[in-house]
This record gives structure tokens, sequence and C-alpha cells, in this order.
């Protein structure tokens, strides 16, 4: 047998998350109700030693499983980052999730499985195991949206996000179909090979990456295949929503980064046309429809769309300096995603999702603290300075302007300033109206308002000494092209 | 030999062809069902006259044997009212055959420019081949890693729809197969004194 | 040593941070302790550096790269060469003494936190901005003076024109940060670089006239708008509005003198300017001149304080201009020394007349306020650079001594010359009119304690002893300043022999002019009889209310022009009824497209599908 080409020791953080979260669920069998928080010390504790697992692989480089599965720096960071931003949401939202009976084994383990997606998109470097990736990925979602059987709202969230999804995959799935049809492998490298003689004048080529990148425009959830994503955050738990914004947005990146840089680079005048009519249509899409919005969830969501937007900037610079920042926005846009709906998780209480834009009225008064986080978070979403915020859109919009996309660079600071204004909308309310008397915020959570203050913080610190993280961030996708 | 192998693959795709005529027409969705069902049967038979006998096992396995029965008990214990379904009939008659004639266009095209004859025909099967094992083995060197994901996707969709539609009423009557198990002997048995009390 | 320099303007920073966070657990008192633990640990660390390695050669601590985009590269660099050695010496250590002295000043005051938190912050500011290697650091901690400053000098924000004064000070010194700000722009443009030492060999070794007369320019009007010069000074005697700490922090150890540590700085920039230099100089002069006669005609004990502070000023820039640099810095050591003594005195002076400025009031403090009185008189000496006695006849004198040798040196020695007679007179009218006389019965009981007592005692030394680190060329005694400061700035002309005798005599004989000038001033005025009914010279010459006159009145017809024509119909009309309810009707819109229906979802799926094929399909390949 050719032992030598499973090289499954490359595989260790996912075989590791795998079998942690099978014990998960047969634990969850055994202990009672009142033992739940076994189960969570668990998955804390898996998420926690597979970074660390991750962590030791970091600097290896190679292939395994025949090929399929592809270890280099950009596996081993992206794979750290959704390891650390599960750990975070799972940290969020004990509390929240006891509030709602939601405590339950079964959604620890459909977020290590869903975790689990994310790693196997990330390292693929096959067609096959990246769309099984991307499934196994989006089944734990739409699981996990729709997991309040008892909410009509979370439950017709899932139904939509499921339709919805499945078409996406279908898009995809056709697209990597033709791929397949034009170089004749399910290979990456192979294909990247085979492409050097088809050239990118080809119907059946444009064909295919239209298909891939419509189904990659909605997995990122960029306009105008943005329709589920407003729903589906507004109605899921804010923890799974916590979730949704953050981990899924690297992994998208990932899958993005596989097909169409390692399997289809060849083909960049194509997909690069398709981003800037994405990135145009999320840009507006994503600015001017937040200002009407009064959820805050789906004000996040919409800010999502414009995100997107900002990050598929580096795509379409699509140099090495481009994709670099698109990564390092994708990882900003994480974080900051997280610190916000962990604010919301943290507000919230038995009864009151802290969801509104409303419902923050006067924060400052009441709990100052939660206030000034909320400052730095909604500061570095806008790009204000000196938040890494900022630093991930100066980041972008250089690359741009280096690769000669001047207007495209000038149209995306307008749609920024549109942006500023959702908001400093939010921080309005929040400092400057008077607080309502009939609210009563749960912040009682010690364990969320620490990761809460440190997440935020984060964002400031990072962006008076972003050298380290934007370093890391590059390294990762160091050779790529 | 090769008679009798032609004479059982006439005699299969018949009764293939047939059941699954029947298979639309039968009024009772019951009947439809287990014709379809004879009709699997027939088309596994037929894997097995060309070799294939994993795929024709797999589908009397998989579809007559898991899918087949799933959808019987579907059709049994739903109330489906058949003249109802029969209504839209001819409503969506026109419909339908514009399909079938596409669909029968399509396959006179592929068939009229598909390179019949000219692909060479397959060299005879070594005696003692098994594609069972060959599948097998390729399945669990070169293709471990995507059937390992496919595994846990499966398991996900499992724990999903359990988690989804379980629910836990107080007022059912369920079996505690724990506390079946865990009986103790004096338990089993109770002495009830039915002769009521004394006048 | 090289890798704790962040600590320097790194503990007022945190003091600040500490103050902001928790000084409300603090309490006032600790509040007070903590600013002042900040500087003097700073000070600390500077004194190590003293003691230790020296700055020579520069000591450098690159922190981190801030951002790198690009060529745009902004490594937050910390340097220490001699001349910062010397600034951040005064930013800390008189910036501690400023600190303590506040102790039992502000005690009681309203929005000590606030004070406290903003001092720090404002040593910070000074510290990073004379530390930075790199422009866009230095425009940081200038930015964050300037805040600081605003902030402090409408400390006592609920009257009015204390707040109106903040605001004068913050839009005039705004203008400067603008200019400065474009400046450093253009420099960026052509040498793609903002890193100070890089940039000045660059400056030498590609010289660009045109961009450089441009770039000298825009920076000196920033470093003129900082240092109050004419004629961006008007700012500077209503900043007298704010506390009396904060002026003596403004004008000894932090802002003001920002603007000549940054002509210093750049001292290449200027100098591959034909000319700049030698403007420098004149205008230096002319406002030592200038602001000199202003102050004899004030009647606010810290207006006169204030012209002197723009006087001194003029003699620093002055030093530079006539290729005297080190000469300069060292006459901003000794005046920060001097006027940090004067402005604390002058605090406790007020509080003794019950918050009454107004030295016409004054008199006979001596009596009573014994410490005091010698303490300013002190500061007087330095002030009007009494020969040998005190620190300013060893730079102030210099210079204007120095400047004779010089090409074209005639007008700024003329003028400086006429400055220090014109000094020393409102500099002994100031004291002759405070403490000597008829004790007044305006004067009130007021007793200093330790904290106050020793900033001034310690400062009053320095004023007077501090000169004598550099005796006059030719002269017996220690030489050690000039020649220190020799490999960073190089030598100044130095008068010798007979004419360096004479210069001296005539210099001396001006002061000595100038305390006759001062009592004949003080008699006057006791009289009745000022130069204070002088309206043009205690007005300044008109140029304040000639400036608010000139300037603000065609920005306010400009306004109100743009509010009619721009604004009414233009923004609010257009971009407001246009833009803005074009943006919300067409959020609304959007947002009523996506209704929640799935199969709509999926329709518009498809049509972005076909949108993509579309586009795809009429992309020429």
């Amino acid at each position: 047998m050719q032992n030598a080409l499973f090289h499954w020791s490359f595989a260790i953080p996912e075989i590791w998350v795998l079998a942690m979260a099978c014990v998960v669920l047969l634990v969850d069998v055994f202990v009672g109700e009142r033992q739940r928080d076994v189960a969570y010390v668990l998955s804390i504790f898996t998420l926690l030693a597979a970074m660390a697992l991750t962590w030791s692989q970091m600097g290896q480089t190679g292939f395994a499983f025949f090929g399929q599965f592809h270890l280099d720096p950009f596996t081993s960071i992206a794979s750290f980052f959704v390891e650390l931003l599960s750990l975070l949401v799972l940290s969020y939202s004990r509390k929240y999730l006891l509030r709602r009976s939601l405590y339950r084994g079964e959604v620890f383990v459909l977020l290590l499985f869903a975790l689990l997606g994310a790693l196997i998109l990330i390292s693929g470097a096959n067609l096959l195991i990246l769309y099984l990736g991307l499934e196994l990925l989006a089944l734990s979602q739409y699981a996990l949206v729709a997991f309040q059987r008892g909410n009509l709202r979370a439950t017709e969230a899932g139904l939509k996000y499921f339709i919805l999804g499945a078409l996406a995959s279908a898009l995809l799935l056709y697209g990597m179909s033709l791929l397949y049809g034009l170089t004749g492998t399910l290979d990456l490298h192979q294909i990247a090979i085979a492409l050097v003689n088809v050239g990118s004048a080809n119907y059946l080529l444009m064909l295919a990456v239209v298909f891939l990148v419509a189904g990659i425009a909605f997995k990122f959830g960029a306009a105008p295949f943005h329709m589920w994503l407003p729903d589906a955050y507004q109605g899921a738990p804010t923890p799974v929503t916590l979730f949704m914004s953050s981990v899924p947005k690297i992994a998208i990146f990932a899958l993005f980064l596989r097909i169409l840089v390692d399997g289809g680079y060849g083909s960049i005048e194509i997909w690069r046309q398709l981003f800037v009519a994405l990135v145009v249509v999320s840009l507006v899409i994503g600015n001017v429809v937040a200002i009407a919005q009064t959820n805050l969830k789906r004000m996040l969501a919409y800010s999502t769309v414009g995100n997107m937007g900002f990050l598929a900037l580096g795509i379409v610079a699509g140099t090495q300096n481009g994709l670099a920042s698109a990564f390092f926005y994708a990882v900003v846009y994480a974080f900051m995603a997280t610190a916000a709906f962990g604010l919301i998780v943290y507000l919230s209480r038995e009864g009151f999702e802290a969801e509104e834009i409303s419902d923050l009225r006067g924060l400052v008064r009441t709990r100052p603290w939660a206030a000034f986080l909320l400052l730095i978070i909604m500061f570095s979403l806008a790009g204000v300075p000196p938040t890494i915020g900022f630093y991930a859109k100066l980041a972008v919009f250089q690359a741009l302007i280096e690769a000669h996309f001047i207007w495209l660079a000038v149209f995306g600071v307008l749609m920024a300033v549109v942006g500023a204004f959702y908001y400093l909308r939010v921080l309005k309310v929040a400092l400057f109206d008077a607080p309502a008397e009939d609210l009563a915020y749960g912040a009682d959570d010690p364990l969320a308002a620490s990761v809460l203050t440190v997440n935020s913080l984060a964002l400031l610190i990072l962006g008076i000494v972003p050298g380290a993280l934007v370093a890391f961030c590059y390294h990762a996708l160091q050779g790529v092209l | 030999m090769m008679l009798t192998t032609t004479i059982l693959f006439y005699v299969f795709s018949a009764i293939l062809l047939v059941s699954a005529l029947l298979v639309i027409t039968a009024r009772n969705p019951v009947y439809s069902a287990l014709y379809l069902v004879l009709a699997f049967f027939n088309a596994a038979a037929l894997f097995l006259l060309l070799g294939a006998e994993f795929l024709g096992l797999i589908l009397i396995l998989v579809y007559v044997g898991a899918v087949m029965v799933l959808f019987l008990f579907v059709v049994m214990m739903l109330d489906i009212n058949l003249e109802r379904l029969k209504e839209g009939f001819l409503r969506y008659l026109p419909l339908g055959l514009a399909i079938a004639i596409v669909g029968v266009l399509e396959m006179v095209a592929v068939f009229w420019t598909a390179p019949i004859g000219r692909v060479p025909a397959p060299g005879p099967i070594p005696a003692n081949a098994d594609n069972t094992r060959a599948l097998g083995e390729l399945l669990y060197t070169h293709y471990l890693y995507p059937f390992e994901i496919a595994a846990v996707i499966l398991l996900v969709a499992i724990i999903a729809a359990i988690a989804l539609t379980l629910r836990r009423r107080p007022d059912t009557k369920s079996q505690a197969v724990g506390k079946q198990v865990a009986v103790a002997v004096r338990e089993r048995l109770r002495m009830v004194d039915l002769r009521g009390p004394k006048p | 040593m090289t890798e704790w320099l962040f600590l320097i303007p790194g503990f007022p920073l945190l003091g600040a941070l500490i103050n902001a966070l928790f000084g409300e657990r603090l309490g006032p008192r600790w509040c007070g302790r903590l600013a002042a633990t900040m500087p003097l640990l700073s000070s600390l660390v500077v004194l190590a550096i003293w003691l230790g390695p020296g700055a020579e050669p520069a000591l450098l601590d690159r922190l981190w790269t801030w951002m790198a985009v690009g060529d745009f590269r902004v490594d937050l660099t910390l340097r220490v060469d001699d001349v910062t050695l010397v600034m951040i010496s005064i930013a800390s250590f008189v910036g501690f003494l400023i600190h303590l002295f506040s102790q039992q000043y502000l005690r009681g005051d309203y929005g000590e936190r606030r004070y406290y938190f903003y001092l720090n912050l404002f040593v910070a500011g000074m510290l990073i901005l004379t530390m930075a290697n790199n422009l866009l650091l230095l425009y940081l901690g200038w930015e964050t003076v300037g805040l600081c400053s605003y902030a402090l000098i409408s400390h006592w924000y609920r009257e009015p024109e204390n707040a109106w004064a903040g605001r004068k000070a913050f839009v005039v010194t705004r203008i400067g940060d603008t200019t400065l700000l474009l400046g450093i722009f253009l420099l960026f443009a052509q040498y793609h670089t903002l890193s100070i030492s890089t940039l000045l060999p660059l400056v030498t070794a590609q010289p660009a006239p045109a961009l450089l007369l441009a770039a000298s320019i825009l920076i000196l009007i920033g470093a003129y708008a900082k240092s109050a010069q004419f004629p961006f000074h008007i700012w500077l005697p209503d900043s007298m509005a704010g506390p009396s700490t904060v002026s003596a922090l403004i004008h000894a150890a932090t802002m003001v003198t920002a603007g000549v540590y940054l002509c210093i700085r750049l001292l290449g920039l200027f100098a591959a300017v034909p000319g700049m230099l030698e403007a420098i100089a004149v205008l230096g002069a002319w406002t030592a001149f200038f602001a000199a006669s202003c102050g004899l005609a004030q009647v606010d004990v810290k207006r006169v304080l204030a012209y002197s502070t723009i006087s001194q000023l003029g003699y620093m820039f002055m030093g530079v201009g006539i290729g005297a640099p080190s000469l300069g810095l060292f006459h901003l050591l000794v005046h920060a020394c001097f006027k940090a003594l004067l402005f604390m005195a002058s605090g406790a002076i007020i509080l003794i007349y019950a918050d009454d400025h107004d030295i016409r009031h004054m008199g006979g403090l001596k009596y009573r306020q014994p410490f005091l009185r010698w303490t300013f008189l002190a500061g007087v000496f330095a002030l009007a650079a009494v020969p040998l006695i005190s620190a300013a006849f060893y730079s102030k004198d210099a210079i204007i001594n120095a400047s004779f040798l010089v090409a074209g040196g005639g007008v700024p020695y003329a003028l400086g010359l006429s400055g220090a007679v014109l000094t020393a007179g409102y500099a002994f009218r100031l004291y002759f009119l405070v403490f000597e006389g008829k004790p007044s019965e305006l004067e009130g009981p007021y007793q200093m304690g330790w904290g106050m007592k020793i900033p001034l005692a310690l400062l009053a030394a320095a004023s007077i002893g501090i000169g004598w680190l550099q005796f006059p060329p030719g002269w017996p005694g220690p030489h050690l300043w000039v020649h220190w400061l020799a490999p960073e700035l190089g030598l100044p002309p130095r008068p010798i022999g007979l004419e360096g005798g004479l210069l001296t005599l005539v210099g001396a004989l001006a002061t000595f002019l100038g305390i006759a000038l001062g009592y004949w001033a003080a008699r006057r005025e006791r009289a009745g009889r000022g130069l204070s009914r002088w309206r043009f010279l205690a007005s300044g010459w008109w140029i304040d209310g000639t400036i608010l006159r000139l300037f603000p009145a065609p920005f306010y017809a400009l306004g109100r022009l743009l509010r009619g024509g721009v604004e009414n119909l233009g923004v609010q009309g257009l971009a407001q009824g246009g833009l803005r309810d074009g943006l919300r009707l067409s959020a609304y819109a959007l947002a009523r497209g996506e209704n929640g229906l799935a199969s709509r979802y999926a329709v518009s799926m498809i049509a972005g599908l076909l949108l993509l094929l579309l586009l795809i399909w009429s992309w020429p390949l």
C-alpha cells in the first residue's frame, strides 16, 4: 500500500476535531441535564487543543491523502483563526444558550462539525473535497439556524437558508462539473496546469467561472446573492449568527482561494471582471440598505454584505498583495463581527434579545463599559483610525490602487463614507439618547464580559500595533501565486 | 452460455419495462410502489448479468431495502386522496408531453452523434474479477478522505434531523429501556389483594 | 538604554490613561499625586540617559512599524540626540515641577481630574513631539499638544471668555497645524519618506528649490503659529484665561517651544532654501522688539508675561536664523526655567490679590511675602538679563552679540538690542509695581506650602545659575554648552577680543537703561499717567483687533454666502433633498424588495447569475 501518500499526520487537527465531536456527542447522551457543562467544557477543551495542534503544524508544508489535502502556511494560519473564532463563539454564548434551553450537546456538536467543514475547506486541494467540506459546513449551519424549533422566525430562516443554500450549492457544483469537463481532473493543481493550455478566451471556461463565482458569492453573502443573509442573521439565535458571521467568512475565502487562485488563476481575467460587478452591487446594497434597518442584527447583516464588497476589492486587485489584503480583511472582519454580535449576546437576557437598535438607547448611562466597547467596535467597522478596521480598509485600497483600479477605489471610499453613517447612528443612540426606563440588560456573564473586553480592545490595540497580525496574514498568502 | 445470457437479458428487460409502465398506470400508489420494487429487482439482475455484482446488490439493498420500504410506509400512513391526485392529470398533460418530447429528442440527438461502434468493446473480464473488492480498495485508499467526509455529512444529517424533529412530550407513553433493564426481581411481580374489604 | 526610551513619553501617557479610566475611583487628591509622579518618572529616565551613555551618537528606539502600505511607511521610532535630550529634560522636569506646584495651587478646583488628565497628556504629547524621528509621529505629538492647550486654556469653561480664549488659541494654531501638514505632504511627495533622519540628507543631496521653498514656508507658518510669532501671536495673550500653572506649562515646558524645536530639528531643510534663515532672523528680531514694546503697556500681570514669552521666543528664532541654533536652544532652556518660575509666582500673586490681575492695584508685596519676592526677583533678573548674575545674560545677550557678526545682521542686532532695553523695562516695571511701594490694602493672607515653595526655589536657582554653563567667549569659566552641541548644531559666531568686550558692555548698558526705564514707567503708572494709557501699545499695536477685523469678517461673509448659495440651495436642496432622501428612499425601496419570500430570493439569485453571464458575454475577449 502507498502508506506514504496518506500523510495522515498532516490532518491531525481535523481528525482531533472529528473524534472529539463524536466524544462530545456520546458524553452528552450519558450525562444528565444538570451536567451539561461537561459537554461545554469538553468542547472548549477540544478547540483549545485544536489550536495547539494547528500551531504546532505551523511551518510544515506538503500534501496528504493523495494530493487531496494541502498543508501550507495558509492552511495553518486560516485554520488557527477559525478555531480561535469558534472558541470565541462558544465562550460568548453560554448564558444565552442556558437561558433559552439551547444549552444542549447537539449545539456544541454541530458547531464542532461546522468547524470541521471549515477546516476541510481550508485545506482542500480537490474539487470534490471542497464541495464536501462546504456541504458539511452548510448543513451544520442550516440545522443550527433552525435549532430553536418553537421559534417560528428561526425555522423560517433555517428553511430559507436551506433552500437557497441548496440552490447555490447546485450552481457551484455545476461550475465544478464544467471545470472538470474542461480539464478532466478534480485535482486543483492539475487543473491549474491544464488551464494554461485552455487560455481564458474559452466560453466553456467562462461559463464554469460564472457559476463558480455565483456560488462563492452566495456563500460570502455578496450582492445580488445576499438575500438569505438578513433573514438568516435575524432569525437565528444570536450565537449562531455570531458563528455564521465569522468562521464561514474565512472558510469561504479559502474556498475562493483554492478554486479560483490555486486552480483557476489562469482565468483571473474572467473572475476579476465578475468580482468588479459583485463589488459595485454589494457596496451599494450593503451600505445603502443598512441605513433603513432598525434591527441591529439585520443592520449588521447588510454591513456584512458591504464588508464582503470591501473584501472583494482585494480580490479584484488579484495581485499577491491584493489577495493578502483580502485575507487580512476577512480575518479582521471576522473578529469585528464576533465582537459586534458578542455584544448583542452579552446584553441579552430571557425574553429580550437586545437586537433592536433602540434597545441600546442610553447604553452609556446604564452600562458605560459596554458602551465604550460598542464605540470601539463601531469605529472599527466604520474604518475609523486607529482601529484595526481602518487598517484593513487601507490595505485593501492600497492594493487596489497598486493594481490601477483607481475609480473602483474612489467608489469604495465613497461607500465607506455612506457606511459610516449607520454605524455612527448606533453610537448616537447608545451614547446620546436618553436611556429608556424599561430596559434591563442581561450582561451578567463574567466569561462573556471578559472575552468581549479582550476582543474589542484587541480591535483597538491591533490598530495601533498592527505589525504582527499583518505579517501573519500576509505570510499566509506567501507563495500562493 | 451466451444464449442463456441473451435469453435472460431479454426476460429481465421485458419484465423491467412492463413493471415500469405499470408503476405509472397503476391506480393504487401501493401497487405503483410494489411495481417499482419489481423494476428495481430486474435492473439489479441486469447489473449482475453484466458482471457488476456490487452495483446490483447495492441497488437491492438501498433502493429496495431502504428507500422503497420507507416510501411504502409513507404512502400507507398518509391518507392520500387518489381522486384529487388524478384531477391535475389532464391539466399538466401538455407540459408533461412537451418535456417527454424534449427528452426523446435529446436522446435521439445523443445517439445520432454518439460514437457508438467507434468505442472499442471492453476486453474480456478476468475470471477472478471482483468489483466489490476493487471498489473497496479504491474507496479506502485513494478516496478515503472524501469517503470519510461524506460519512460525517451523513452523521450530521442524522443528528440534525433528530435534533430538529424529536420532541419529548411528557404525555406520550414510551418504553424506558434503562428502567426495564435495571428492574429488580422484587419489582417484577406485585401481589395485589383483589378480595376487597370484608363486608 | 535605547529600549527604555519609550518609557519617557509612556509614563505620562499611562498617567493620563489611568486618570481617564479610573480617576473617579482615585479621587482628586490621588489623581494629582499620580499625575505628578509620572513626569517625575520620565525625568528619572532622562536623568539615566544623562548619567549613562549620553546621547552621542543619537539613541534610536524603533518601537514598531505603525503602518506600511506601499512606499508609505510609518515607523514609530523614537530618537534622542543632544538637542532632544535638552528638550525632554525641560519637558519632563519642568513639567514635573509644575505638576508639583499644582497640587496645592489647584486644590478644591472644579475638574481637577480633567486638569490632571490633560496635564499628563500635554507632557506626553510634547515628549512624543520632541522624540519623534518621523514627521507623522511628530505631527501626532503636535496635535496632541494643540488639543491639550485648548482644553487647558478653557479649563474654567463656565466663564464664556475662557472658553472663547481656548477656541481662539485652537483656531490660530490650527492654521499652523494645517500648513505644517501640507508641508509634510509636500516633502513626502518629493522624497517618499517621513523619517527625519532619512529626509534631511536627501534634502541636501537632491534639492528641489521650488518645492523646498513652499514646504519650508508652510512648515515655518506651522512653527510660528505654535510658537506665537508675529503675526500669529494673537492667541497667546488671551490664553492667560487658563490657570497660571497651565500658562507656565504652555510657556515654559511644552507648547510654544515646539516651534523653535521644529526649526532646529529641520534646520537642514531651512538652510537648503536661500534667504530663509535670514528671513527667520529678521522676523524673530522684529517679534522680539515688537512684543517687548507691548509688554511695557500691559496692566494684567499675566499679559505682561505673555508678551514677554512672545518676545523671548523671537530671540530664540533669531538665534536659529543667524546660525546660532545652539544659543537659541540655550536660551530656550534658560527661558523655560525663569518663565515657569514667573508664571507660577504670578499665580500665587493673583491668589493673594483674590483673583485680581491688575498690577496697578498691587504693591509692597515684599513685606508680607519675602520668599515670593526673592524668587520672583530672580526670575525678573533673568528676564531682564542682568549682567553676570542672571542666566539670560549668557544666552540672550550672546544671541544679540552673535547677530552683530553675521552678514546682514545689522537689522536683527538693532532690533534685538532695543528689544533688550524694553525687556528690562517691562520686567522691572512689573517688579516695582508689584513688590515695591506701599502695601496695597487689597492684599489677602496666603501661605505657600512646601509643594509650591520647592519648585519656585529650584527654578529661581536655575534662573540665576544655569547660565554659568556657557560663559561669553574669551572669558574665563566653563564653555560647556556650545561645544557640547557643536557636532550637531555647529559653532555659532563668537565675538572675541575687543569687539566681544564692547558688545557685552553695550548689552549690559542696555539692561541698565531698561531698568531705569522700568523704574520710570512704574512711577508714572502709580501716578496714573502710565504707558498703559497709550492705547497703541496696550492693544499690541492694534494687531489683534486688525486681524480680528480683517480675517474673520470676510470669512463670515463667505460663510453667509456659502450658507445662502451652496448650503441652502445646493446641499440642502440637492444633496440633502436629493442625496439623503434618495439614499433613504432607495434604502427603503431595496429593503422592501427583500420581502421574505424565498422564491423571490431564488429568482433574484438567478437574475444575478444571468447578470454575470451577460457581463462576461458582453466583455470583449
